[in-house]
């Protein structure tokens, strides 16, 4: 039985914004 | 205990894995095929050995195991209700102007004779109130983030205004120390140097620009009103400014351009600025009769045909629960899954179809303006007069208290039962539940083209997962 963790739960979600239409989200600047 | 309903997976044959995720917290997991078979055990109760306890603990951290259904919905419910109350972020979209210098037959905008002699476009004084309002909201809310988009129309047919926004909320937020990102949703074709370098220093962090395939297509897709192309001189104003702005790529197909699009990606791909693009997004358009001209100074939100029945020109959705809809909508999805993969062997970030929503439609603090400072709870809803929720200079009317009770208590997902990708669809497109059936709170479903991104997302994860193990 094999099991690898490739992402963990998050607590706080966060929605991801995207609109089949109109507005999206730029990448957030980097650092 | 017993298995969340967000759960989804993927099985691996060549691997001899499966792909595990939970849409709800994002977990993803890679597993031997018994695992799901002990999820699926743990229905039934019975007893474990500690091998299989250790696995039931690690899915439990991960809420691929829940306490109860009820639980469950619960935690959706204030997921949900999290997002709608979320203070962390202020974000106004400004429609300086419905005009376009664009003439693109598929647009939703508008139709394409003297409908710019009659677009509306925000004049100085409305922008003035504008920026009012908005220093309201910045007081009230104290966002660490302010995010705003120029969008229209074409915005940079109403530079005045973008300028004076752009440099009013600039000293808006530095005067309250919040971090202002400004995005400007282009056609392109107005988008010089001078432009850029004047919003840069302002806060500009995005511009979007849209091609619609290779020149050829593009140039036929979307002409300038005179019909001219308008592909060469966009590139040319892209490579101008890409050292300075991140760029993201959109594009509109449908079933005669989809064909275009590696195409597209190969000349992309061969920019000097290329590194500069950090996403492309492609979205289908669907066309199923001619489109009819719309009232003049106004954005029709559907085709609409004889005796007002949609004519599913604009949407790219099916209608209704549980994926029935056209088969028109579920072959552009699967266009759209080959784009992405198109996109991704090119080497530029793209969306990877399931990470989605919900979208800032169900946010308290997100605002449309329109030309005629209306407030709108989406974009697309911003040319339908009783869609608005508000205006800027703060006046009471019944109809717009009225409508945002609406909009506050959108949810339809609720109808969407137990299916998996709620928490990241949230009941799709509501602009394309009210266009096509007049009910914003019926959902519109893409659980398919949700399942063939499912699918594609675990391909990916296990070569990563591949690649980082050897």
């Amino acid at each position: 039985m094999k099991i690898t963790v490739v992402k963990k739960a998050v607590e706080t979600k966060k929605p991801a914004n995207y609109c089949p239409w109109f507005i999206e989200d730029p990448p957030a600047p980097k650092k | 205990m017993q298995p969340s309903m967000f759960n989804v997976q993927v099985p691996l044959p060549d691997r001899n894995e499966v792909f595990m995720m939970n849409t709800f917290t994002d977990a993803q997991l890679l597993v031997s095929p018994d695992v799901p078979a002990l999820v699926d055990r743990v229905c039934h109760g019975g007893s474990y050995t500690d091998e299989e306890r250790d696995t039931l603990q690690a899915l439990s951290e991960n809420g691929f195991l829940v306490n109860s259904r009820a639980e469950e919905r619960q935690a959706l419910s204030n997921f949900f209700r999290s997002v709608r109350e979320d203070r962390e972020q202020l974000r106004v979209t400004v429609l300086t102007t419905l005009q376009c210098n664009f003439a693109c037959d598929y647009c939703i905008q508008g139709d394409h004779d003297d409908h710019n002699l009659f677009g509306n476009k925000m004049s100085m004084a409305q922008a003035e109130q504008v920026a009012s309002w908005i220093e309201g909201r910045l007081d009230e809310l104290a966002p660490p983030v302010f995010v705003l988009t120029f969008f229209g129309g074409e915005p940079l047919l109403n530079l005045p205004v973008v300028y004076f926004l752009a440099e009013r909320c600039h000293a808006l937020a530095a005067a309250r120390g919040i971090t202002l990102r400004i995005s400007i949703i282009t056609n392109g074709l107005l988008l010089t140097k001078e432009v850029v370098d004047r919003l840069v220093p302002l806060g500009l962090t995005g511009v979007k620009i849209t091609l619609d395939g290779d020149k050829e297509t593009h140039d036929r897709m979307r002409p300038l009103r005179g019909r001219q192309g308008t592909f060469d001189r966009i590139v040319e104003n892209v490579r101008k400014i890409a050292d300075q702005v991140p760029i993201t790529i959109g594009g509109n197909f449908d079933e005669t351009t989809v064909d275009s699009y590696p195409a597209l990606l190969d000349f992309l791909r061969e920019q000097a600025w290329a590194d500069q693009v950090v996403r492309v997004n492609f979205k289908p358009i669907i066309r199923t009769a001619p489109a009819p001209r719309a009232p003049k100074g106004v954005i029709p939100l559907a085709l609409v045909g004889a005796g007002d029945k949609p004519l599913g020109g604009a949407c790219m959705t099916s209608a209704g629960a549980g994926g029935g809809g056209c088969d028109s909508c579920h072959q552009l999805d699967d266009k759209l899954e080959f784009l992405r993969d198109e996109t991704r062997k090119h080497g530029f970030p793209t969306s990877d179809g399931v990470h989605m929503g919900p979208c800032e439609i169900h946010r308290r603090h997100a605002w449309s303006v329109s030309p005629d400072g209306s407030l709108f709870a989406c974009p697309g809803f911003a040319a339908e007069p009783t869609q608005a929720i508000g205006h800027v200079d703060g006046r009471h009317e019944a109809r717009r208290a009225a409508s945002a009770e609406r909009f506050d208590a959108l949810a339809a997902y609720r109808v969407c039962g137990d299916c998996a990708f709620v928490p990241v669809c949230a009941g799709g497109c509501s602009v394309a539940s009210y266009s096509e059936l007049g009910d914003m709170n019926t959902p519109t479903c893409h659980k398919t083209s949700f399942e063939s991104a499912l699918i594609s997302l675990a391909r990916t994860v296990a070569s990563n997962q591949a690649a980082t193990t050897h």
